[in-house]
């Protein structure tokens, strides 16, 4: 970036959070990951905060916390990483999908392909031309053994 | 032992059709590449043979080129299926005409239908076998070189995929088959596929003629069950009862290669 420009931002004040929960991230999320509603946490917050906000705002307060996280880091072979594409869908997607179990099966699944694809390329082809067992050129004559007995 | 087991087997089996599974089939065929060796007398020869153990055996012209005398269906017509074996399907004739009710095909080769046959055993031989049927070659050889050249050929397009047997047919009092027994090429075959190897004595004109030109067997002439005047004579008779009962004797040499 431009010298010039990265002093400008350099100066700007600290952007300020303009939500009313952040101080109490912590806690929301933690509720929500044990399963607790809107309203749960609305009245909690209420009652032990003495903080007044409605199911709305936390549903959006929730949402806008979880796009700034961090992504969660996919632990994948390096090898693998590029091919297994499945890996990288989000987990909405496998929810949505009976047959697939997890990333982790997906992973199994994709190191037998390659074991397979592995097998496959070190065998022999199938169609190898059998030796003959007996070689016969029709346009050479029919020689006598006894001629050539008596030539010797 | 074992072909006695074999014989005793296919006869067990036509008896109880139930169990026709338990057994292999065959298919017996000429290698068809030189005209006029006796291929069609040779296949004659089998279906009587069979006919005398009470073998059923379902015989095949595919000789399109031979179409009137001399012919197998001269001599067994209404019970020889004709087939061009010159189109697309080749000789799949062999896998649908192995019904329920012959686990034999004898079948009489036309000259020039190597390549077809060679075609055929190259892309069908391997599922074909997988359903328990074996084949058998016959090779019919004469004095004449070209017969010899003839068998080699078809043999070194074929390979092991067919049992042999070799038809030494003399078409002549003294014949000499220098080009079969003493070539290094034809003891190269011998050696690689260790045919069944038969005789067919030279026959005397006064016999073979007429039955050709009549399309009689020699079983027939044999059992005088035909009304030909020139082979009603005794000593015809009697030399066809003994062409038959040798012919016959070369043929058990090779029942191991003949029945399924």
């Amino acid at each position: 970036m431009d010298h010039k420009f990265q002093a400008i931002l350099n100066s700007l004040p600290t952007n300020q959070t303009r939500s009313r929960l952040e101080p109490y991230r912590e806690l929301i999320v933690e509720m929500r990951k044990r399963g607790r509603s809107y309203q749960e946490i609305a009245r909690v917050l209420h009652e032990s905060c003495d903080l007044h906000v409605g199911t709305s705002t936390i549903n959006d307060f929730v949402l806008a916390a979880a796009k700034s996280r961090p992504k969660r880091k996919i632990a994948v072979n390096n090898k693998l990483s590029v091919a297994n594409k499945d890996s990288l869908v989000p987990r909405s997607t496998y929810r949505s999908r009976k047959d697939i179990q997890g990333p982790v099966s997906t992973q199994k699944a994709l190191e037998g392909t390659i074991r397979n694809i592995k097998a496959l390329k070190d065998q022999p082809a199938l169609h190898r031309k059998k030796k003959a067992a007996f070689e016969y050129n029709p346009d050479e004559p029919l020689r006598l053994q006894r001629n050539q007995k008596t030539q010797e | 032992m074992h072909q006695q087991s074999a014989a005793e087997a296919a006869q067990l089996n036509l008896a109880n059709p139930t169990n026709q599974t338990d057994i292999s089939k065959r298919v017996i065929f000429t290698m068809g590449g030189k005209g006029g060796v006796g291929k069609t007398s040779v296949v004659l020869a089998l279906a009587e043979w069979f006919e005398n153990h009470q073998i059923r055996v379902r015989l095949l012209d595919l000789d399109t080129e031979n179409k009137a005398r001399g012919s197998l269906k001269h001599y067994f017509d209404g019970t020889v299926a004709k087939v061009n074996i010159h189109t697309a399907a080749g000789l799949d004739a062999f896998i649908d005409h192995l019904s329920a009710d012959s686990l034999i095909i004898l079948a009489d080769m036309g000259a020039g239908s190597g390549h077809v046959t060679h075609e055929w055993f190259d892309s069908m031989f391997e599922d074909v076998r997988a359903t328990g049927v074996e084949f058998t070659a016959i090779g019919i050889v004469t004095p004449d070189p070209a017969s010899v050249e003839s068998v080699l050929s078809w043999a070194a397009r074929l390979q092991d995929r067919v049992s042999y047997v070799i038809v030494e047919n003399a078409t002549t009092h003294q014949s000499d088959f220098s080009y079969w027994r003493d070539s290094h090429q034809a003891d190269q075959f011998r050696t690689a596929f260790r045919p069944t190897i038969l005789s067919m004595e030279f026959r005397l004109p006064d016999l073979e003629n007429p039955a050709r030109q009549h399309g009689v067997t020699l079983g027939q002439v044999a059992e005088r069950r035909i009304r030909v005047p020139e082979l009603q004579r005794a000593s015809l008779v009697i030399r066809a009862q003994s062409y038959r009962r040798r012919l016959f004797e070369e043929i058990e040499k090779a029942k191991g290669l003949l029945l399924p």
